[in-house]
């Protein structure tokens, strides 16, 4: 992927579209910031986020490795999240797991990531993407 | 069995129960009401946020209240992040606002009482 700005006057492939967009995020400096900026003033982009987000985060330069699946809510002040541990596969035996838990209080002051540790790396990457500081360090892993 | 283990088992249920799984999605309020033997006498909402192996969740903060300053709430905000990262899973509450602290503690008390765990009185009330 280019990092560069592009030629106002350059067709807008793919990859250009994309460094654009790039450009644009990156002024926001963290990608918290960029995606929650667009939320709250586009409410166009606000509803692709709940109906469509990998498309919504496409939009905005991000894609995520084929397989990782995303659910973006944005949270209601009136409204308590429950939040329980994956569902057991049918063919697995029942589980009599210790859970751990937790409880975040106030979270609406604050943005909430709640994901597998599968994902670590696609999360520090799709974060490091977004900092003006990252492009030398993440080039080689564009390809 | 532990005071709280009923708090574990609850979940496990939530694992390994589809059907009740599923009443719990259908209609979170009511489900979460009727397991903690409490009836809602203020206005909120409750939702479901179901981890998998594969999938991320984001939730982002609601717009800034009234009166906030846009640039100011949104750095605020936005640079304090709450990263729960799961192996086989975690449950909990999210709580967005200090106003539904004490609807999920009543709901809790409740539940405690419940289960024949009720609080015991402070002292100066013994």
């Amino acid at each position: 992927m280019r990092r560069g700005k592009t030629d106002g006057d350059e067709p807008l492939t793919e990859t250009n579209r994309t460094a654009e967009v790039f450009e644009y995020v990156s002024g926001e400096g963290d990608f918290e910031a960029a995606i929650t900026r667009r939320v709250w003033t586009d409410p166009d982009f606000a509803d692709q986020c709940e109906v469509d987000p990998l498309e919504a985060l496409a939009s905005i330069g991000v894609r995520m490795r084929p397989g990782v699946k995303v659910k973006i809510k944005v949270q209601r002040r009136d409204t308590i999240y429950f939040v329980v541990p994956p569902a057991r596969d049918a063919s697995a035996p029942e589980s009599g797991e210790v859970m751990n838990q937790f409880d975040l209080w106030r979270s609406a002051d604050s943005f909430v990531w709640i994901f597998p540790e599968d994902t670590f790396y696609d999360i520090l990457g799709m974060r490091r993407n977004f900092h003006p500081a990252s492009p030398q360090l993440m080039g080689e892993a564009d390809g | 069995m532990a005071n709280s283990e009923f708090i574990g088992a609850h979940y496990r249920r939530l694992v390994n129960d589809g059907e009740y799984r599923r009443r719990m999605l259908a209609d979170p309020k009511t489900e979460l009401c009727k397991e903690y033997g409490y009836t809602p006498n203020a206005e909120f909402e409750v939702e479901v946020i179901e981890e998998a192996p594969d999938t991320v969740v984001l939730l982002l903060p609601p717009p800034p209240p009234e009166g906030a300053d846009f640039e100011e709430h949104l750095a605020e905000v936005t640079q304090r992040n709450s990263d729960i990262l799961f192996s086989s899973g975690v449950g909990g509450f999210v709580i967005p606002d200090d106003r539904l602290k004490w609807i999920l503690r009543d709901l809790r008390t409740s539940w405690m009482a419940k289960e024949g765990k009720p609080l015991q009185p402070r002292c100066s009330e013994v």
